[in-house]
């Protein structure tokens, strides 16, 4: 089908009315007065047989002009036959991309012939922008029509150096863009490609290739390759928090089983390293392909952990880079928690503490008064930390149930559950009302779930922002009044539909005092709240725990605890080189004829202008 | 248009002079014989041998004693008519028209110059004489007359056998006619048009004598594309889309008819000669004199001495 590249051109066409005008203008002949009127009276009758044509000259010689007009605007507008493609290729740059062929040549080196070949292959009408993605996704090739211009760009020595985890997913996607900005949010199957070229050892690979709106170019051979896939040091005995285990899991994708050494490297604060050396071999594909191991070390201080994997035979190993992996062991602590419960121990709340790994509780009940008296707390914690027999940090905190500190002294890091009274750092609102978490409104942040939870008969509470820093960090957004109406159906699930308002009320508050120790706020009664019994609640108190001493420990474990997705600066090495199959066809582009077409209209136009200037304007018609 | 031009003036004596002594041109005329050469008695020589004896002057013979006879001298009586063309074809292209005053004016000056009595006439619509003219001096006279002759705007055809007619029943005396004319008649044809003009002219005893003014123009040089011809004295028109193929056909016919002329006035022994309108003042006056363009080098003793030597 034939297609216009530039249809604008045909704007071009309103050149007709000018030479139109030209004609009407040069249809006033000249006059020549002569004498020899008898010699030509003679003369004119012998060219008679021409005459009755010529008077249908300027007719013609008009449609001829605006014939070659056309001809001409039409070469502007340049017809193809076939509909110009328009590609984006994507150069996988991937770690995986450097593993080597068995001629020599790494898997980066031969997508870089292929796309020279596909860009040699490009027709005059079609544009290509390149993409390549190795540490990040960059545009390599701006969309063009130059095939020399992005040959160039194709240069062993213009293409960037291969190598780190861009996502080649996110790649396919913005190519996609790419196409979709140049053809206004359209992306036609048949006339827009993204061409990936690539081993299709990368992460989402299945989708990416399943896609079939991707072409895939397929580079490399299948190789063999071990990955330290996983190293990490944790402490995960609760009894013993001073022993740490190390764990490393090495994946094998090759076809046959891998002997190698794994090297453990342990280097304390103090700058002491201790190394390891294990023998491994690692099964093959065909029967898992992954081998663990782990080593325990009894180290209650921080340290780095290094593990380094060497094969017996390199060659069973195409990829060195991802056979090393590092690792931060955290210092290791326990805590001491003293529950101070108003009239009657809370023994759900006790229950709860002592679910958690390296807590040890004590709990103490007020009868009289809701403070606590500061001599007491001098008695259970006169530091807020000790070291045990082992070298580990045992942290002191206290957790008011409704219940005060003491209203002078320093005290410990808290957390207070409903507090009875105002104090300095916070005032109480003055409703009491009963409080829902909204699914949608859940403390996600923590990781912590508590879409559901009743807070009933609680206060709000409010930071006094003069005497703290308060961070809303959990819960913040999250409260709901439920319906008052007591005619609505039980069975009725939908919560939005009873809501007769919406607060959005702080119920649980990070409060960081001018003076003083950390300490964590929350509305909540415990004894009215079934918050107690959730699954979440003790995490949610080693989340409190761990944020209210403040050190790099604690900070690493909540890091830890609070992920809740991929984290970008987390790397995943394509270290599977085990190539998917292969596409039933591979793209390239459509044939097309050697010689532009506009070209041959404009050899059209030159020749029609000969003639016309031949046959009319120079008037030579025999 | 001003014929006085000091060029002109120039050019008038010395091309009459060149003429002259290159045997007079279309100016030459064979003086009619007068008995005893002449009626007037110049003087007296010897008497010779021969001498006829009425010729003995017997009272001088007597004074003297010896044989003495008169000699007798004496010119001819030369008449010469200028008619001039002016019909409209003659007339609306200044240029031409102008060469043809300046043709009429070397010849008219020639003439004088030779102590013919010349009648100047034009021909078309009407025929008129106008006054004879004696002597060279009244050259500027006939140039003045000339330059304010009033023409006919009026589209005309020449009609020459017209002319002759007219002419001859003037009963003027016999002498030289210079007619001064582009010789384009009526038809396509020189003969049919002219042919019977002529002879009239010669059979009243008049010694014809042909200018031909031709103006390349009329040749169509150049003319193709789509022109409308246009002929006002035939009332004549064609639009037409010329090429250079027809415009050969055309300039094929326009020489034809030329090569006529010139063939016509060979074949009736009429001296004549051809004026290109478009020459230059010195060329045209020689040309109207039928002297070649370097006439003023040619020796004409040349052949004398080449038959010498």
């Amino acid at each position: 089908m034939i297609t216009f590249l530039h249809p604008y051109a045909f704007i071009w066409l309103a050149l007709a009315v000018p030479i139109l005008l030209f004609y009407l203008w040069r249809a006033r002949r000249p006059q020549a007065q002569v004498v020899t009127g008898a010699l030509w009276r003679k003369a004119i009758p012998l060219l008679h047989p021409r005459r009755a044509w010529q008077k249908q000259r300027w007719g013609v010689s008009l449609l001829v002009q605006l014939a070659i007009l056309l001809v001409l605007v039409t070469a502007l507008a340049e017809p193809v036959w076939r509909r110009p493609q328009r590609v984006v290729l994507v150069l996988d740059g991937t770690a995986s991309m450097t593993a080597k062929n068995a001629s020599g040549q790494t898997r980066f080196e031969e997508a870089a012939d292929k796309a020279r070949e596909l860009v040699g292959n490009m027709g005059y009408v079609d544009s290509m922008a390149v993409l390549v993605a190795g540490d990040g996704i960059r545009i390599h090739s701006r969309m063009s029509h130059d095939r020399l211009q992005i040959l160039a760009t194709l240069d062993a020595d213009a293409l960037p150096e291969v190598g780190g985890t861009a996502p080649v997913d996110e790649a396919v996607e913005m190519a996609k863009s790419l196409i979709k900005a140049g053809t206004g949010g359209t992306f036609d199957p048949k006339t827009n490609h993204v061409i990936l070229i690539s081993d299709g050892c990368f992460p989402l690979a299945d989708r990416v290739l399943k896609d079939e709106t991707v072409r895939w170019i397929p580079v490399g051979e299948s190789l063999g390759n071990v990955h330290l896939e996983t190293l990490s040091a944790e402490r995960r005995d609760p009894a013993k928090p001073e022993n740490a285990e190390i764990f490393a899991a090495l994946k094998n994708f090759g076809e046959q089983a891998v002997k190698g050494t794994l090297t453990v490297t342990i280097t304390k604060e103090s700058g002491e390293t201790d190394e390891q050396t294990l023998d491994v071999e690692i099964p093959a594909r065909e029967k898992g392909g992954l081998l663990t191991r782990s080593v325990t070390v009894a180290l209650p201080q921080a340290a780095k952990i290094h593990a380094q994997f060497q094969p017996a035979d390199a060659s069973q190993n195409a990829l060195t880079d991802d056979d090393s992996a590092d690792a931060e062991l955290a210092e290791a602590f326990t805590y001491r928690v003293l529950a101070v419960s108003w009239q009657e121990e809370n023994t759900l709340l006790k229950n709860a503490l002592q679910a958690l790994p390296g807590v040890q509780v004590e709990t103490r009940v007020l009868k009289k008064n809701t403070h606590l008296t500061s001599k007491v707390l001098e008695e259970f914690a006169p530091e807020p930390f000790t070291l045990d027999e082992s070298g580990v940090k045992r942290f002191q905190i206290v957790i008011y149930d409704r219940t005060l500190p003491p209203i002078k002294g320093e005290g410990l890091p808290f957390v207070c559950f409903a507090p009875p009274e105002d104090t300095d750092l916070w005032t109480r609102s003055e409703t009491v009302r009963d409080y829902v978490i909204m699914p949608w409104m859940d403390g996600l942040r923590s990781g912590i779930s508590t879409a559901g939870v009743g807070f009933t008969g609680t206060h709000a509470l409010v930071p006094n922002a003069g005497a703290a820093d308060a961070q809303a960090w959990l819960f913040s957004q999250s409260a709901l009044e439920v319906n008052e109406n007591q005619n609505a159906a039980e069975e009725d699930e939908n919560f939005a539909k009873q809501a007769k308002t919406v607060e959005m009320t702080e119920l649980c508050w990070g409060l960081v005092p001018k003076t003083g120790p950390r300490c964590v706020l929350t509305a909540c009664d415990l004894t009215q709240s079934d918050w107690i019994l959730a699954d979440d609640f003790p995490r949610f108190l080693q989340y409190s725990f761990d944020w209210l001493i403040d050190t790099p420990a604690s900070k690493a474990r909540l890091a830890r605890g609070l992920e809740t997705g991929w984290d970008p600066g987390e790397s995943f090495t394509d270290s599977d080189l085990q190539l998917p199959a292969k596409p039933e066809k591979i793209f390239t582009f459509p044939a097309e004829d050697l010689i532009p077409f506009w070209s041959i209209l404009a050899l059209i136009v030159c020749g029609a202008l000969a003639a016309e200037w031949y046959f009319y304007q120079r008037r030579w018609i025999e | 248009m001003t014929i006085f031009t000091p060029e002109l003036e120039t050019q008038l004596k010395s091309c009459v002079r060149i003429a002259q002594r290159l045997g007079g041109g279309l100016l030459a005329f064979d003086p009619a014989k007068l008995p005893a050469g002449g009626t007037e008695i110049t003087g007296l020589r010897d008497y010779s041998t021969g001498d006829e004896p009425w010729r003995i002057d017997w009272g001088v013979c007597a004074r003297h004693d010896e044989l003495r006879v008169r000699v007798y001298g004496g010119n001819a009586q030369r008449n010469a008519y200028l008619l001039l063309d002016t019909s409209y074809g003659m007339c609306f292209r200044p240029s031409k028209l102008l060469a043809a005053k300046q043709a009429a004016a070397v010849l008219a000056y020639g003439l004088l110059a030779t102590g013919a009595l010349l009648e100047f006439g034009t021909f078309m619509p009407d025929f008129a004489l106008y006054p004879i003219l004696s002597h060279e001096q009244k050259t500027g006279r006939f140039l003045r007359f000339l330059e304010e002759m009033e023409l006919s705007k009026a589209p005309n055809i020449t009609d020459f056998a017209f002319l002759a007619r007219s002419f001859v029943e003037q009963k003027r005396p016999a002498g030289e006619v210079f007619v001064l004319s582009d010789f384009f008649g009526e038809s396509d044809s020189f003969e049919k048009d002219f042919k019977a003009g002529f002879e009239l002219l010669q059979q009243a005893g008049y010694d014809v004598r042909a200018v031909h003014l031709e103006d390349p123009t009329e040749r169509a040089e150049g003319l193709v594309g789509d022109v409308d011809i246009y002929d006002p004295s035939r009332d004549y028109r064609q639009i037409i889309t010329l090429t250079e193929h027809d415009l050969a056909v055309y300039q094929r016919l326009y020489d034809e008819y030329l090569a006529s002329v010139k063939a016509f006035f060979e074949k009736h022994e009429i001296p004549s000669t051809r004026v290109q309108v478009t020459e230059d003042v010195s060329a045209l006056c020689l040309a109207a004199l039928g002297l070649p363009k370097n006439a003023a080098e040619v020796n004409p003793w040349e052949e004398f001495l080449a038959e010498k030597s």
